[in-house]
């Protein structure tokens, strides 16, 4: 116990009260000298300062936020013989636990001092176990990168756990018969719970596929394991698996309740294998995973956790777009929009049958893909905000002029599709992919309907000399894409978007 | 858009009808403006064909697709039809390209304010 006061009466009264109390007391008379105290005896061996406030040279709040600064957890008491209203503000500013005006009497001392030093305990405790968790969440991020930088595969990866430890992990194996894996889990929350989740899920996997196991039985055991939990421990394990087979050219996907891959088919279309519509590892006996089976892609495939698409819903934009956008932020230097995440954030692009270090061919970004029925028209201007942000994220040095082209052309071709090509069940499809090779935006939109035959140079020309109502969102696409295609007879439309154009001298061809 | 949104007034130096909207000119908002619009025309200079100039400032739009370029045009002919013409204030170098891409400004006068 370290007591600090100029007068030797109180400081008598106070060792002899605290050493009946079992204390060993250290007592100075000013603060120079209670300074001096730390350099002979170990912080973390005193319960507690009890400070007077007037003391010689420097007053005993200057003493406390010394304190504060050096040993953030040590508790202190203020003591004083003017116990004014100004100076418990000031002490309550200075974190002082507690403040007692003279006189005082032993049992008051002894009573204060026992209230302090537990929450000097308190605080060491807290301290410690925050420090814990720090090492834990280093940890994880070193075995994630040593993990996935150790593997001879091509991929990129983005980690921004919410606290330091997190639920999320990515696991790279290559399996005996040259079988790549790419394991994304999510486990339940991102605490320490989901953190020792994850790396038990990780471990046990490990060494199901290394002795021999396919994946869709271990994954099939883990799940049994989680459901044999002991009851009131209810954890679940969102996972995300992709399987390269290289002597058959083709990847496999199961999905336990995560948000799907994500690829760019050889026609051009952005793909997702499997679906979300399956239950995450640890809720039902009989849980089946989506599956899907594809031929190798010739570009990249994604992946992500769902932390990913509630940051994109938070941001109001696409998931892909989010995604594109953290995949080129530097490493250790995230946008500022990671800021709003509520949940930990994992995201990869990886190259299926890629060697390391490979160079991969130039490749198409999607940057947003989504699905509308036809309810979507009334919500269209919020649907075009989102667009908006999308675009503002992914490709923050996007002309506002290129911009606006293609989100009004997006509305038109949207619009178009959904009054004129989508029933009640069909749904129609959009999404903008960026070409940086080409250093162009693709705007794609699908429906399912019949489509319909349009003469652009007669209706523009009929438009010119008297303009037409009908067909007018056709001809604005026309005029501000530089290239419109069509194809199944319109029921599809693809217009591009140079991000940097020619000088414009454009009016309506 | 309500015609609440929008102000009307009229200027008999210039013989010009002034009306002002709010914000976008969409397919969302395209009605309610057309609305307006109507009132804008039975103003009495209109009506009795006095006036010059029907002036929409369109300064607060940052975009006009093509249900509001349709109600331009529509409005471009009612006013022409009672022996005005259509004046377009708008402060979006992206709209003034709409209006011209469609050559729409060789039948109005758009005034671009930047």
């Amino acid at each position: 116990m370290l007591v600090v006061d100029d007068d030797p009466i109180f400081r008598r009264l106070a060792e002899s009260a605290l050493a009946e109390a079992g204390y060993e007391v250290i007592c100075a008379a000013d603060v120079r000298s209670a300074q001096a105290v730390f350099d002979r005896v170990e912080a973390s061996s005193l319960a507690c300062a009890l400070v007077d406030y007037g003391l010689p040279g420097c007053n005993g709040i200057e003493f406390v936020e010394w304190l504060n600064r050096r040993h953030p957890t040590l508790a202190s008491v203020m003591v004083t013989a003017s116990p004014e209203q100004w100076l418990l503000e000031r002490s309550l500013q200075a974190r002082v636990c507690a403040f007692l005006g003279k006189p005082l009497g032993p049992a008051d001392i002894r009573r204060t001092v026992a209230r302090a030093s537990d929450i000097t305990d308190q605080r060491r405790a807290f301290a410690e176990m925050r420090y814990q968790v720090e090492q834990a969440g280093k940890l994880q991020k070193a075995m994630l990168d040593r993990m996935l930088r150790s593997g001879d595969v091509s991929l990129e990866y983005r980690f921004h756990p919410r606290y330091d430890g997190s639920g999320d992990f990515l696991a790279y194996h290559r399996l005996p018969a040259g079988q790549d894996v790419f394991l994304m889990s999510d486990a339940a929350g991102h605490d320490l719970h989901a953190l020792a989740q994850s790396a038990y899920f990780h471990g046990m996997l490990s060494g199901m596929l290394r002795s021999g196991r396919a994946l869709p039985e271990a994954l099939g055991e883990y799940n049994r394991a989680l459901l044999d939990e002991p009851a009131g421990q209810v954890s679940s394990v969102s996972v995300s698996a992709l399987q390269v087979h290289r002597g058959s050219d083709c990847v496999s996907a199961w999905n336990y309740g995560g948000p799907p891959p994500v690829f760019v088919d050889h026609l051009g279309w952005v793909r997702t294998m499997g679906t979300r519509s399956s239950p995450p590892l640890g809720w039902f006996e009989d849980s089946e995973p989506t599956l899907d089976r594809v031929t190798i892609p010739s570009g990249p495939v994604w992946m992500w956790t769902d932390g990913l698409e509630d940051l994109a819903d938070t941001l109001n934009a696409s998931s892909l777009s989010v995604a594109y956008a953290l995949l080129e932020a530097r490493a250790g230097e995230p946008p500022q929009f990671v800021a709003e995440a509520q949940d930990d954030v994992l995201v990869a692009r990886i190259w299926p049958g890629a060697a390391a270090h490979a160079r991969t061919p130039q490749y198409v970004q999607p940057l947003i893909a989504e699905d509308y029925g036809p309810e979507t028209i009334a919500t269209i201007d919020h649907v075009q905000e989102r667009w908006i942000r999308s675009l503002q994220l992914a490709l923050p040095a996007l002309s506002e002029s290129v911009r606006y082209d293609l989100v009004l052309c997006a509305r038109e071709a949207v619009l178009n599709a959904l009054k004129h090509g989508c029933s009640s069940q069909g749904r129609g499809r959009f999404q903008v992919l960026y070409e940086s090779s080409r250093q162009l935006l693709r705007a794609r939109v699908w429906d399912p309907g019949p489509g319909y035959d349009f003469d652009v140079a007669q209706h523009t020309a009929r438009d010119r000399d008297d303009p037409v109502e009908d067909h007018r969102g056709l001809l604005l696409m026309h005029a501000h894409s530089p290239r419109v295609s069509v194809g199944r007879g319109g029921a599809e439309v693809t217009m591009e978007f140079p991000l940097h154009p020619a000088k414009e001298q454009k009016t309506s061809r | 858009m309500s015609t609440t949104d929008a102000q009307m007034t009229y200027d008999p130096d210039r013989k010009t009808v002034v009306f002002k909207t709010a914000g976008d000119v969409l397919s969302t908002t395209a009605d309610g403006l057309r609305a307006a619009l109507e009132d804008v025309l039975h103003n009495p200079s209109i009506q009795a064909g006095t006036f010059d100039w029907l002036e929409i400032d369109l300064r607060t739009a940052h975009m006009v697709d093509s249900v509001g370029l349709n109600l331009l045009v529509w409005l471009w002919r009612a006013v022409t039809a009672r022996g005005g013409r259509l004046r377009l204030k708008i402060s979006s170098p992206n709209i003034e390209r709409t209006f011209r891409f469609t050559r729409f400004c060789e039948r109005v006068e758009v005034e671009l304010e930047r």
